[in-house]
């Protein structure tokens, strides 16, 4: 099992947006979709994913609505907006951007 | 949407989340304890997670409106003469429509005192064949015939057609006599209007058997002013024209009916037919309609004429009235013209200020496109100029609401008397829910233009126009075109009927109405008590004119029946002339204006005598009688072949010859001519009533006189309502004086919103055109083409607007036609004269931003952006 990494700070965001590029989710979903993604190397706090998708919110970059779960219960699916969408496709550059930077400097592993 | 205000369903998505772990672990196989403890672990303290995310809900609402304000303060900083603008643009379209809804409330739409006001109905008689359009009253006996043939009525009262003349005069302890606006009424008037006198009881039938002792209920100003609101005055004795009456009731302060009657007495049973001085105030019974009463008091005027053809003629009719009309009158007819011109106002303010909003608007659609691209959602955007127009439209309303009270306070003061209530007018509650709402209406107006093109002008014509200034998109162009059309529209007709009541105005103080010596002063002496015996009456006057006549300070001095102006009831008196003698049905004959004069009336009014001579003192009882007649009756004899001197005239059963023909002279209103008859007061029995005088020292020394000279002969009479002949034309004028000051306001308003509207229109079409312009300048195009260019189309949308605005002022015109005085609604010059002007206006308010525009250095210009 790979060992566990912190997620880094102010990178929840985009991996949330990355999350719902491929479809709406619940936070449950969203929460175990990017540890699972990471095979468990990324451990997302539960709790700090609710203010994180609240941000997101407010600035329009994804929407919320009730609907039924898989396990047939209430849930609030989240979902891109047209901006969140492209806000996606720019944290995504900016981050492959960062990446090449850093391995630049730390060398091929 | 995101929306601050909404509760957050934190508590609700963190109990799903947790059941979903805990399924989880308990799907794997673990106890409940060890799956709810794993859940407590991965999702951590929820009410940590639910204060933090609270406190960005919070704070992102805050920081929105925060930035939003922040946002319009700095656009407003950046675009602040169009902002300023439009906000004072808004704010005095508010003011405006606020302060004239405010006093149409109070004149118009305030209830009266009186429970199910909409059943009192005022009951008159019209004949079209002898008194036109005059006031036709009726007699003590017709009360009967309403209440036995007319059966929807529940009360039925008559009170006179007009108070003046039944003043009384009051003599209260030691202090001087005053004479006080009585009414006298039958025994159910205060029962049709619904109301109780407050202290003591209402009339019965018995106080008007001519027997009985006389009684008076008080109104609650005189109870106030001359019995000190004393519980204890029901069933005293106080006297009335010298003679004791009992007051049986004071009435409550509410109650004004009819306006300015302060006391009132019974009216006393009196048989005669032919004594019309009445009308009839009567109470529908609930359910029925004003059109069954109209029908069933007509056939009541019929039955009548068949009933008595000796005293009613078959052409009679009824006019009903409601009482609120009846009180309200014509100003009910100018406020609401008021209204209208101030709704076409804040229409033109609506408009002018979007039109600014949507031109701001089209110069910062690169700020948009910049916006967008940062990934703004169009709902922020259009919530950004949602409160942009917010915060002008509050500071608007703030603004127009100072301007309301202001102009309000201006208004009432301006009023004439005869208005009523309008001095309860005030900003109410309702006003204020008016300006409110017209905020609103202005903030939507506002939003709207902004918001439409932001909604038309998709992300990619944005793009395609690149953001710059181009020539303004289409959808812009077409608003900004039909806003300088309506705007064009609107002022043409507002100015049309401010110019028509201007126009009546002038024509009306012109107006030759046949008093000369307009500081002649006049005042009630109306006798009271015994001396309404014409011998002792008669002497009574020739003593007090003799004595004033004597005074120094004194040039002429007169009296008279009733003194000019003083309302339009008066006195009519039926003629026919000798020769036309047996030729007419008695019961239709003509009438004139009848009074009775002394000698030396017309050289104290100033009424030139055109032929013969004045009465004098030998025109006795006794002598051979005689009557002056005026100009248009002598153009009727001389019409039939006759000459005026020495004609006879049939008037009040005596044949009376013509010795003198006076100048026409207008004793109902100053729009209103008439025939007169002048008969000398020793030859009739009606009264003279007014005493007019003329001196060589100011208004005030004379009447100190005349009190003095009054007390030595009788210090039982009083003297009442003294005016100059040129204060009785200013309140017979007042009305219209009002309506022109209440006008004018709008037509100021009104031009100075075209100017600003259009204005603004050819100054945004130059702005992004500047570009365009430059290259035209550089390639050697004369600046005054480039001018016309710029204007053509803008002037070409006002004068269609005027055409427009041509139709709705002669519909309005129409209207208000019973408004004017000496033009016509449809007058040509009228209307020409103002196309003109508003087209001058737009003319210089296109070219200045033009001229500007396009002596801008093109280089620079083609530089900037």
């Amino acid at each position: 099992m790979p060992k566990q990494a912190d997620l880094l700070q102010g990178t929840l965001n985009m991996l949330i947006l990355q999350v719902l590029s491929c479809g709406k989710a619940n936070g449950y979903e969203i929460a175990k979709t990017i540890e699972q993604r990471s095979e468990e190397a990324l451990q997302v706090d539960h709790g700090s994913l609710y203010p994180a998708l609240r941000r997101l919110e407010a600035n329009g970059w994804i929407k919320a609505a009730w609907q039924i779960s898989s396990t047939n219960r209430q849930a609030r699916y989240y979902a891109l907006t047209a901006a969140g969408r492209k806000q996606a496709g720019v944290e995504r550059s900016r981050w492959q951007a960062a990446v090449l930077a850093v391995t630049r400097i730390m060398g091929p592993a | 949407m995101w929306n601050p205000f909404r509760k957050d369903p934190i508590d609700e998505e963190l109990r799903f989340h947790a059941e979903q772990l805990r399924q989880e672990r308990l799907d794997a196989g673990d106890t409940p304890l060890e799956a709810a403890l794993y859940a407590r672990r991965v999702l951590g303290n929820n009410l940590h997670t639910e204060e933090q995310v609270r406190e960005i809900s919070i704070l992102h609402g805050f920081e929105t409106i925060l930035r939003h304000c922040r946002f319009a303060m700095r656009s407003f900083a950046r675009h602040g003469g169009a902002y300023l603008l439009a906000t004072a643009i808004l704010a005095l379209g508010i003011g405006l429509s606020v302060a004239m809804f405010s006093l149409v409330q109070a004149v118009v739409l305030s209830p009266l005192p009186f429970p199910n006001q909409e059943s009192i109905q005022m009951v008159w008689k019209t004949d079209a064949q002898t008194n036109g359009n005059l006031v036709g009253e009726l007699a003590f006996p017709e009360l009967r015939d309403l209440q036995e043939s007319v059966r929807d009525l529940e009360y039925a009262a008559l009170i006179p057609a007009a108070l003046y003349g039944n003043g009384r005069v009051l003599e209260a302890g030691t202090a001087e006599p005053v004479q006080i606006e009585s009414c006298p009424v039958t025994a159910d008037f205060f029962r049709v209007l619904g109301v109780t006198p407050m202290l003591g009881h209402d009339f019965e039938t018995k106080d008007q058997d001519p027997g009985s002792s006389p009684v008076v209920i008080l109104s609650h100003s005189v109870w106030r002013e001359h019995f000190a609101s004393n519980h204890k005055v029901i069933g005293q004795q106080i006297r009335l024209n010298g003679v004791g009456h009992t007051v049986i009731g004071v009435m409550a302060a509410d109650v004004d009916f009819p306006r300015g009657a302060r006391l009132w007495v019974p009216i006393r049973t009196d048989t005669r037919r032919g004594m019309t001085y009445l009308q009839a105030v009567v109470r529908l019974k609930p359910g029925a309609s004003i059109e069954t009463l109209r029908i069933a008091v007509n056939r009541t005027f019929q039955l009548q004429a068949l009933d008595h053809p000796e005293e009613y003629p078959q052409s009679q009719r009824a006019v009903v009235t409601p009482i609120a009309t009846y009180l309200t009158g014509s100003s009910k007819a100018q406020l609401l013209l008021s209204l209208a011109a101030s709704l076409l106002l804040l229409l033109s303010a609506c408009v002018s200020a979007s039109n600014l909003f949507l031109s701001r608007a089209m110069v910062r659609r690169r700020e948009v496109l910049t916006r967008t691209s940062l990934g703004a959602s169009t709902f922020q955007i259009l919530s950004q100029f949602a409160v942009e127009g917010l915060l002008a439209a509050s500071i608007a309303t703030f603004a127009g609401s100072m301007l309301a009270v202001g102009t309000i306070r201006v208004l009432i003061h301006l009023a004439p008397p005869d208005i009523p209530r309008i001095e309860t007018a005030w900003v109410n509650l309702a006003a204020l829910v008016f300006a409110a709402s017209t905020a609103l209406c202005a903030a939507v107006a506002c939003a709207i233009g902004p918001a439409l093109l932001v909604r038309k002008d998709s992300l990619e014509s944005l793009l395609r126009e690149g953001g710059m200034r181009t020539a303004g998109s289409r959808t812009g162009r077409r608003l900004q075109n039909l806003f300088v059309f309506s705007q064009a529209a609107l002022t043409v007709a507002i100015l049309t009927v401010g110019l028509l009541l201007f126009i009546s105005y002038r024509s009306m103080l012109q107006t030759d109405i046949g008093f000369g010596n307009r500081d002649t002063l006049t005042m009630n002496l109306a006798l009271r008590g015994p001396k309404v015996d014409p011998a002792i009456r008669r002497h009574f006057y020739k003593e007090i004119l003799d004595r004033l006549r004597a005074a120094p300070e004194v040039t002429s001095a007169a009296a008279v029946l009733l003194r000019p102006l003083e309302g339009p009831i008066g006195w009519d008196a039926s003629y026919t002339f000798e020769f036309e003698a047996g030729q007419r049905d008695p019961k239709q004959l003509p009438k004139a204006n009848f009074e009775a004069i002394t000698p030396h009336y017309f050289e104290t009014v100033g009424t030139a005598l055109l032929e013969g001579r004045d009465f004098n003192e030998y025109d006795a009882e006794e002598s051979e009688k005689v009557i002056i007649i005026n100009q248009s009756l002598a153009n009727q004899i001389r019409a039939a072949g006759y000459q005026p001197i020495g004609q006879r005239l049939s008037v009040f059963g005596a044949l009376r010859k013509v010795v003198g023909v006076a100048a026409n002279a207008r004793y109902r209103r100053v729009v209103q001519p008439a025939d007169d008859l002048y008969v000398p007061y020793r030859q009739v029995n009606t009264p003279t009533n007014y005493l007019v005088l003329r001196g060589v020292v100011p208004a005030g020394e004379l009447l100190t006189l005349v009190r003095r000279t009054l007390k030595e002969i009788d210090p039982g009479q009083a003297i009442a309502s003294v005016a100059s002949l040129d204060e009785l034309i200013l309140r017979d004028t007042a009305r219209n004086r009002f309506n022109l000051v209440v006008m004018m306001l709008f037509v100021v308003g009104a031009v100075l919103l075209a100017a600003s509207g259009i204005h603004s229109v050819v100054g945004e079409s130059v702005a992004v055109r500047a570009k365009e312009m430059a290259v035209k300048t550089a390639l050697g195009a004369a600046r005054w083409q480039l001018v016309s260019e710029a204007i053509t189309s803008a002037l070409m949308f006002v004068a269609a607007g005027e055409l427009a605005g041509v139709l709705i002022a002669l519909a309005l015109g129409r209207a208000t036609a019973d408004l004017l005085y000496g033009v016509s609604p449809s007058d040509p010059a009228v209307l020409l004269g103002v196309s003109a002007l508003v087209f001058c206006v737009a003319v210089i308010a296109s070219f200045i931003p033009a001229w500007i525009a396009t002596g801008r250095d093109p280089f620079r210009s083609l530089q900037a952006d």
